[in-house]
């Protein structure tokens, strides 16, 4: 059933990923989870372009590399979440708004 | 040991005492300590070099020893020229090494009961010294360049002495101004010894004073102006020692100097450092000789100076300021002498003027002491039972200024004043009326400052009085040692007033030049005129100040506008005040206002950095701080390269 799926598919999926990450982190304004979210989201679509070409150009490599790419984001959203917490106890809010020290 | 050891322990013996103290000596924590070294050390080490220059002196003046030209070490060997340390004593030198280490030990020694009460004397006694080395360096000079070391070392030290009490405003404005006034001479000084290089191509004495006569012809365009070249650089160096010898003009400085303490007043503005000019004029007599039209200039300049400041001197009211005006006179007599080319007569008259002028300065000193500082005449008086001695040493003091036979002063101005007699031109008579005028004023307030500080009643605030007493012997030795040279240096030292007693250090060419020939048979009136007339100032003091001391206060009033413009000094401060010193200070205010502060750090430091700040207040606007605005800007400027990458 997946004879007619292309590189092309998945490509254009990791794409779609890729820019609701992005639209996401850039237009929210609420939460800051919501961020955490899509950076997982890109992350996706990476590990997705890595595998197809992987599937497509028999090389085994692009697995291999997701396997990091997930382990690193796992430890990313241990250290991102822990960070919220405090910032949450700090600021009594997760709106994105309210992280605005570095405002020059 | 040989004279020519001697000779260099006389300036290395107060160099060593001002840089032990100045060294050493400063590092002493103990004040009690630093004080009694500082002056034991200087006091000892200048009154062995005053025995060592009085050995040289008697040597080479009166006991047949030849000049001595001294090598010491190289300094400054270009191509151009070549110039070294070294010592010239010949008699001219010699003379002034006497003058100098005489009068400086015995101010060494009078400030040591002078100073008593004072909280800094290592300092004081350190400039003292550092003042004799640079006095000696100048008069001992070989060369120009050396002299000229000497020359400014003894501004500096003037400068630091005058401003000694910096505690005291008038007393720093005084230091300034000197240094400032001086610096102006000095310029002109620079430029008359470029031009002596430019012309002989050395600045020793040695290749320069035989050789003036072949420059005669030689023309020289300086500021526009076709000038022999001798008389440009006769003009300079005139005018350069008219800074430092307080002539006309560039005087304004010396009355002004007398804040610094009395025995620097007595060392450094009466007896040393203002006769540098007379000095370094008779130094450059060879070459003074073919300078005809400068000569004439310099007589004019010494003669008005003589009138002014005796005049300005009949009616100040502070004692120091009448003895300031009265040695500023003096050197102007020195000037004219020099003027009708009697050098002789010029370095004879400053070698006694040392002596009585020191002494009469040392003996205000000593009535300024008793009366806790007090220098109004009009606040002095009477005291002449409380201060015996000092009273004698003033009449000695004032009788030798007089130019009253036996005393020195008699000797040397009568000698000045029948040189230019001698002239027999029109100048020079008029010279001589000049200072015979003078000479009358002289005896005037001279004896004025006598009788208003030591006779009639006393006038100031009686607590004063009650603690006035006799100087300490410190005080009083070294006065008596000047009275005596005020008694007898003229009669002792009469061969200065010929010109063969100096055999070459000064030079006159006397088939065109014959005012000190002359002067030596002068007619029996013109001799004992001036005399006369000194002898109608003092009965006039008598007069006014011991039988009707009413009358001067009166006389003040009936002349208002002439007292005024005497008592203002003819108003020069006033008048520089208005032409120079105002317009420079809104000078340098604007070029302080709009140049320093509005251009260069408007547009320079400060501009830059104000600038810097309006585009980082501009810029802080980008950063927001939130995270998602970065992010944005990443991924569009990753989306923007790409998109170019892939269409360009």
């Amino acid at each position: 059933m997946f004879v007619n799926v292309t590189l092309t598919h998945f490509l254009t999926l990791s794409a779609l990923l890729m820019v609701l990450g992005v639209v996401g982190i850039v237009l929210n304004r609420k939460n800051v989870i919501v961020i955490l979210m899509c950076l997982e989201l890109m992350l996706l679509a990476v590990n997705i372009n890595f595998v197809a070409f992987s599937s497509f150009m028999n090389d085994i490599g692009g697995q291999i590399f997701t396997f990091f790419i997930l382990t690193v984001a796992a430890a990313e959203i241990a250290i991102g979440l822990a960070i919220l917490t405090l910032f949450f106890r700090n600021r009594g809010s997760v709106a994105v708004d309210s992280a605005d020290l570095m405002k020059g | 040991m040989t004279l020519e050891t001697l000779a260099i322990l006389i300036l290395m013996l107060p160099l060593g005492a001002a840089l032990l103290n100045g060294t050493v000596g400063y590092l002493i924590k103990e004040n009690a300590v630093r004080d009694q070294l500082a002056m034991g050390t200087t006091s000892v080490a200048v009154s062995l070099a005053a025995l060592a220059s009085i050995i040289v002196f008697y040597q080479i003046g009166f006991n047949g020893a030849a000049p001595m030209d001294i090598h010491l070490m190289g300094w400054m060997a270009t191509s151009a020229f070549d110039v070294s340390f070294g010592l010239l004593v010949d008699k001219l030198t010699a003379t002034m090494l006497l003058v100098v280490t005489v009068v400086s030990a015995c101010v060494h020694v009078y400030s040591i009961g002078y100073m008593q009460e004072d909280k800094s004397r290592a300092r004081f006694f350190t400039y003292l010294s550092l003042f004799t080395v640079a006095m000696l360096l100048l008069v001992t000079a070989p060369n120009l360049i050396q002299m000229f070391l000497g020359w400014e070392g003894v501004g500096v030290a003037s400068y630091l002495l005058i401003g000694f009490w910096h505690h005291k405003e008038s007393a720093n404005a005084a230091a300034m101004k000197a240094f400032i006034v001086n610096r102006v001479a000095d310029a002109a000084m620079l430029v008359g010894i470029f031009t002596v290089l430019m012309t002989f191509g050395s600045l020793t004495y040695a290749d320069i004073l035989p050789r003036a006569g072949e420059f005669t012809d030689q023309a020289i365009t300086f500021l526009g102006m076709q000038w022999s070249v001798i008389d440009l650089i006769a003009l300079l160096l005139f005018i350069g020692a008219m800074g430092k010898s307080a002539q006309i003009g560039l005087h304004t400085w010396l009355p002004d100097a007398m804040e610094g303490p009395t025995p620097v007043s007595a060392l450094i503005h009466a007896a040393t450092m203002v006769t540098a000019g007379v000095f370094l004029m008779c130094r450059m007599s060879p070459l003074l000789e073919y300078a005809d039209t400068i000569l004439p200039i310099i007589g004019w300049v010494g003669a008005i100076t003589a009138l002014f400041a005796a005049t300005v001197g009949l009616v100040q009211k502070d004692i120091k300021r009448v003895i300031a005006y009265s040695t500023c006179s003096q050197l102007g007599y020195m000037f004219f002498a020099i003027g009708v080319s009697a050098y002789p007569a010029a370095m004879f008259h400053l070698t006694t003027h040392a002596f009585f002028k020191a002494l009469l300065f040392l003996g205000a000193g000593s009535v300024i002491h008793a009366l806790h500082h007090e220098q109004n005449l009009f606040k002095m008086g009477g005291v002449r039972a409380l201060l015996p001695v000092t009273y004698g040493l003033m009449w000695i003091g004032s009788l030798a200024l007089a130019g009253i036979p036996p005393f020195a002063g008699f000797f040397s101005k009568d000698l000045v004043l029948e040189s230019a007699f001698g002239a027999h031109s029109g100048t020079g008579y008029m010279l001589y009326a000049f200072g015979s005028l003078a000479a009358f004023m002289t005896a005037f307030y001279s004896f004025r400052v006598l009788f208003m500080a030591f006779h009639g009643k006393f006038k100031g605030d009686a607590s004063h009085l009650r603690h006035a007493h006799e100087a300490p012997w410190t005080m009083r030795a070294p006065m008596l040692l000047l009275g005596v040279g005020a008694v007898l240096s003229g009669l002792a030292l009469s061969k200065m007033g010929y010109l063969d007693w100096w055999q070459g250090s000064l030079v006159i060419l006397e088939d065109v030049h014959h005012a000190l020939h002359n002067a030596h048979h002068t007619p029996f009136v013109a001799k004992y005129f001036p005399l006369l007339l000194a002898l109608g100032g003092i009965a006039l003091a008598v007069l006014l100040y011991l039988k009707r001391p009413q009358w001067p206060a009166k006389l003040a009033g009936e002349v208002d506008l002439l007292y005024s413009f005497f008592l203002n000094k003819w108003w020069f401060d006033e008048l520089y005040d208005a032409v120079l010193v105002r317009p420079i200070r809104k000078l340098g205010t604007l070029c302080w206002q709009w140049g320093d502060v509005k251009i260069i750090d408007g547009l320079g430091p400060n501009g830059v950095a104000a600038l810097t700040m309006q585009i980082g207040q501009r810029l802080r606007g980008v950063q927001t701080g939130y995270v998602y605005h970065y992010a944005f800007v990443f991924i569009a400027a990753i989306v923007v390269l790409l998109l170019w990458k892939m269409l360009g």
